[in-house]
């Protein structure tokens, strides 16, 4: 995996709906090898940015470039051999194996008829292992648990031996035991095989635990970027989140997490 | 991979060559299989003594039941295999080959060809199913255009295009029928259309629709993989690196041009394209790569099965296949249903 | 959308390319070539259709029963070698083979197998079964008469075709006398209004005869007046209420087949001021053959309906 292509660069990107709604010029430099949060309230523009950095949005104005070429130049296939994403929402109609859905994350390296080859089947069995999930493969997808379903899901995001892997949201409707899990996963991926994350998140505690960075995003503006402790703060949390919180430290990790004060009647709404 | 899959595709292909030889062997006119197998090794300049059989069991054979047999093939095979496009492009179980306009398209272009008092035979066609194939074809363009938006052509769009689609053009092959005295439309010719029944008169018409069904699968095959992806959404697809507008694009068209040819030759015939995708499903699994060659196949067989018993079941009445294909299938399909042991998630 | 129509274009021209190069399907076998064979003479039916047929034809499939009827009328019942279900008249008709009807469908098969030189069917026949049997060296003649003389022309036609022209003048001359008696013996008389009833199924809206239709005709020719011509096709459903209003003399139950009797049309609701049910004219038809076949015994039905409109000129 050559280092040029795990960048991630926003360039004055500006996008916007039918409905209206915009992100507006966004300059983001994701670096070789990062793990990013991105937070934000619903409807803030996570899931848009995520778009844009695919390529499955372009944008009206500005430019969203990975590893130096511009995605308005990269075929969706050249794209999806370097970018895998992990959507919010996945389910499938059909009574699909878990090891035939992640072998679906080798789509990009198939060739017409040829089929899979035994390196492809090689990436899957190595996904497979690396999210726990070899056991099972001959389960049906659809009988799993939210748990276990996320998890094949990013195994079939990882059998696309990305450089880049991007995430909305994965911890959201699972229960901690999960979230740890899968957060845990993508540290390792980071950390051993230099794989870069971008990932949306709910949970700013679990935000503030995993990731080196956070970019928070307001109104379809980047309103914060920096590491945790420049970005949870309590003013921020106010101004954006409109929550009251206190901002304490983690008894064990350097890092901030918030402990939510309950409204009382000075507060505005 | 799911079990048994050569076993299954070769007795499929073993199953097809029964069907089509036992559906040519029977008729009210008595042929014996041998007496066939020597006229077809006949015709194949394999075989050269001629005694044995008489010319009009030749015409009967070749002229008469080959040719209905064979478009049996080309239909049940082009259905079928539509029939898991759709539902695979749709990821919607309940989609057939007709959801999209192709059938109400169909009927209106054969409504108004039979008001003409045109006589035109083109590659051994009538006006009517020229004007059936190109009904299908148009209903469907329109459709794409109207859910285009933006570039794209979004699911959900062009369902509910092909819903409104049909319904204004089978009110007015109703409005065609209500005044059918007065313009001259034979309800009867109407309804054996929308009926359903393989017609094939002249060879040619299965010179032009065979190549047309062939290439069709074939092409098909080398969207499997990729067909297999858009289970998990168009944004999904996306994601894997598909072209989703252009192959959903492609995929429609071969869908429809197969939709097309079957009305050519058989009129509306239901239920083959919904049913067998999902019978093949539940024997062999989703995969596409699969599950396309093993309906194309088992849609034939089933398909020639169905009009053998339609022509013979009330001799020397016959009964729309399109019915019998339903009354078939219906308790066969019940019967697969029970027999998976879990809860049917296609 | 370019993609799409390129699509279809290409496997087009594939399918053309490959029916050029495949080897030539089948060639159609005829089943009545002689070593040497006459020209084809050239007859035009009543659709239009020009057909080929190489001699005298010796076997002949009926398919309906008023082309039976000629054909039988004309001396060759025993050339037909076919017929429909339905074709019962005469005796003999009943004893051949039947190779199905309009409706449901016809057995081509069976149809072939009988080896036959020419087919007659009628005009509702659907297209498809004529041109199959074309296609299968059958000819196929199309009979589709509107009125009696439509009937006269198509005896004619087919005495042509089949060498018994003498027959076939002999039979059309006693129609057109007997039809010519008709037409005199009413000459001058009224013309009472007439209700011919198709189907009741729903007495408030029953089926009756419109323009065009051969039923039509008949109640002119002989002597009447069709209440049911203000309609715009040959068959129609009228109001119970306009069918009040029009007043018919003569109610003629076509459906008396199915079961519709006398009394049920006089209990219809408003019915009893109709003249016809006041003077109980009300006449069910027992052999609709008579007057629904386009064939030799139509002269007879007109004739059943002359006495009807008008008993007191026919005794």
């Amino acid at each position: 995996m050559l280092s040029e292509l795990n960048n991630l660069l926003f360039q004055d990107a500006s996008f916007s709906y039918a409905n209206g709604f915009a992100l507006h010029h966004i300059n983001l430099f994701v670096p070789y090898g990062q793990m990013v949060g991105l937070l934000g309230s619903n409807g803030s523009g996570k899931t848009t940015l995520l778009r844009l950095a695919t390529g499955v949005l372009t944008p009206a104005e500005g430019d969203v470039s990975v590893g130096g070429v511009s995605l308005k130049k990269l075929l969706r296939r050249a794209v999806a051999q370097r970018i895998a994403v992990v959507p919010q929402q996945f389910n499938i109609p059909f009574a699909y194996t878990v090891e035939e859905v992640v072998l679906l994350g080798r789509t990009p390296f198939v060739r017409g008829l040829a089929g899979e080859s035994k390196r492809d089947r090689q990436m899957v069995s190595n996904a497979l292992e690396l999210t726990g999930m070899i056991g099972f493969r001959n389960r049906y997808f659809n009988d799993l648990s939210g748990g276990e379903r996320q998890k094949a899901v990013l195994a079939m995001a990882l059998a696309q031996e990305p450089t880049l892997l991007l995430l909305d949201e994965p911890t959201s409707h699972l229960d901690i035991s999960h979230q740890v899990e899968i957060l845990e996963l993508l540290r390792k991926l980071n950390r051993e095989k230099k794989v870069t994350v971008v990932a949306a998140m709910h949970d700013l505690n679990l935000a503030a635990l995993y990731f080196e960075r956070l970019v928070l995003l307001n109104h379809g503006l980047v309103f914060a970027d920096g590491s945790p402790d420049e970005v949870i703060t309590k003013e921020i949390i106010q101004q954006v989140f409109s929550a009251t919180v206190e901002v304490t430290r983690h008894p064990k990790v350097p890092v901030p997490q918030i402990v939510l004060l309950l409204p009382d009647s000075k507060l505005n709404r | 991979m799911r079990k048994h899959t050569s076993a299954i595709m070769f007795g499929l292909t073993v199953a097809l060559l029964a069907a089509v030889l036992v559906a040519v062997s029977v008729g009210p006119v008595k042929i014996s299989i041998p007496v066939i197998l020597k006229m077809l090794l006949h015709k194949l300049s394999i075989y050269n003594n001629t005694a044995g059989w008489q010319t009009t069991q030749e015409l009967i054979i070749f002229q008469v039941r080959l040719p209905r047999v064979l478009g049996g093939v080309l239909v049940g095979a082009a259905l079928s295999t539509a029939g898991v496009l759709f539902q695979g492009l749709f990821r919607n179980p309940m989609a057939d080959p007709y959801i999209i306009g192709t059938a109400a398209g169909a009927a209106f272009g054969a409504t108004l060809a039979m008001l003409l008092p045109l006589s035109l035979v083109f590659y051994g066609f009538g006006l009517v199913p020229i004007a059936a194939f190109l009904g299908a074809l148009g209903s469907v363009v329109t459709v794409y255009r109207l859910a285009r938006f933006g570039g794209k052509a979004p699911i959900v769009s062009m369902l509910l295009a092909g819903f409104v689609m049909s319904s204004f053009l089978v009110a007015i092959v109703m409005l065609l029928l209500t005044m059918s005295d007065r313009l001259g439309l034979r309800i009867q010719q109407v309804f054996a259309f929308l009926m359903g029944g393989i017609s094939v008169t002249y060879w040619q018409q299965i010179a032009v629709i065979a190549p047309l069904v062939l290439i069709g699968i074939i092409v098909t095959q080398f969207f499997a993989g990729h067909l297999n992806a858009f289970s998990i959404g168009e944004e999904g697809a996306a994601y894997l690196g598909i072209d989703v507008e252009r192959e959903k694009m492609i995929i429609l068209g071969i869908g429809s041009l197969l939709t097309a040819c079957a009305v050519s030759l058989g009129g509306l015939i239901g239920f083959v394209g919904l049913i067998m995708p999902h019978a093949m499903r539940l024997i062999l699994g989703p995969d596409h790569r699969l599950l396309l060659p093993a309906s194309a196949l088992a849609g034939a067989s089933f398909l020639v099965i169905a009009d053998l018993l339609a022509r013979t079941l009330l001799s020397p009445a016959e009964i729309p296949v399109g019915v019998l294909t339903a009354i078939i299938g219906a308790p066969f399909f019940i019967y697969l249903l029970r027999r998976s042991r879990r809860e049917y998630a296609f | 959308m370019k993609l799409l129509r390129l699509l279809v274009s290409i496997a087009l021209i594939g399918a053309v390319g490959l029916t050029a190069c495949s080897k030539t399907p089948m060639p159609v076998t005829t089943t009545n070539l002689t070593a040497t064979t006459p020209a084809p003479t050239a007859y035009t039916d009543d659709i239009g259709r020009t057909v080929q047929i190489t001699g005298i034809p010796q076997r002949i499939i009926s398919l309906s029963p008023s082309n039976t009827e000629i054909l039988f009328a004309l001396g060759l019942g025993e050339k037909v070698v076919g017929t429909d279900d339905y074709s019962d008249y005469p005796a003999a008709a009943k004893q051949l083979t039947h190779v199905g009807s309009d409706y449901p469908n016809f057995s081509i098969e069976t149809i072939v197998s009988l080896k036959p030189d020419m087919a007659v069917a009628f005009g509702y026949t659907l297209p498809d079964y004529v041109t199959q049997l074309e296609s299968l060296g059958i000819p196929v003649v199309v009979l589709a008469p509107k009125d009696i003389n439509g009937v006269i022309s198509d005896i004619d036609l087919i005495g042509q075709i089949t060498g018994s022209s003498a027959q076939a003048k002999k039979l059309t001359t006693d129609m057109q006398n007997s039809l010519n008696a008709i037409e005199a013996k009413i000459k001058g008389a009224s013309t009472p209004r007439v209700l011919w009833e198709f189907d009741a199924t729903d007495p408030g809206k029953p089926w009756v005869a419109g323009p065009g239709s051969f039923n039509d005709v008949l109640i002119t020719l002989a002597g009447g007046q069709n209440i049911g011509a203000s309609g715009l096709t040959s068959s129609w459903q009228m109001n119970s209420e306009d069918i009040i209003k029009a007043d018919p003399q003569i109610i003629i139950l076509d459906d008396f087949q199915f079961g519709t009797t006398v009394d049920s049309v006089s209990a219809r609701p408003g019915w009893t001021s109709i003249t016809a049910v006041k003077e109980n004219a009300i006449y069910p038809i027992t052999d609709s053959n008579l007057t629904d076949r386009p064939g030799p015994r139509i002269i007879d039905g007109l004739e059943l309906l002359a006495k009807i409109i008008h008993p007191e000129l026919f005794k």
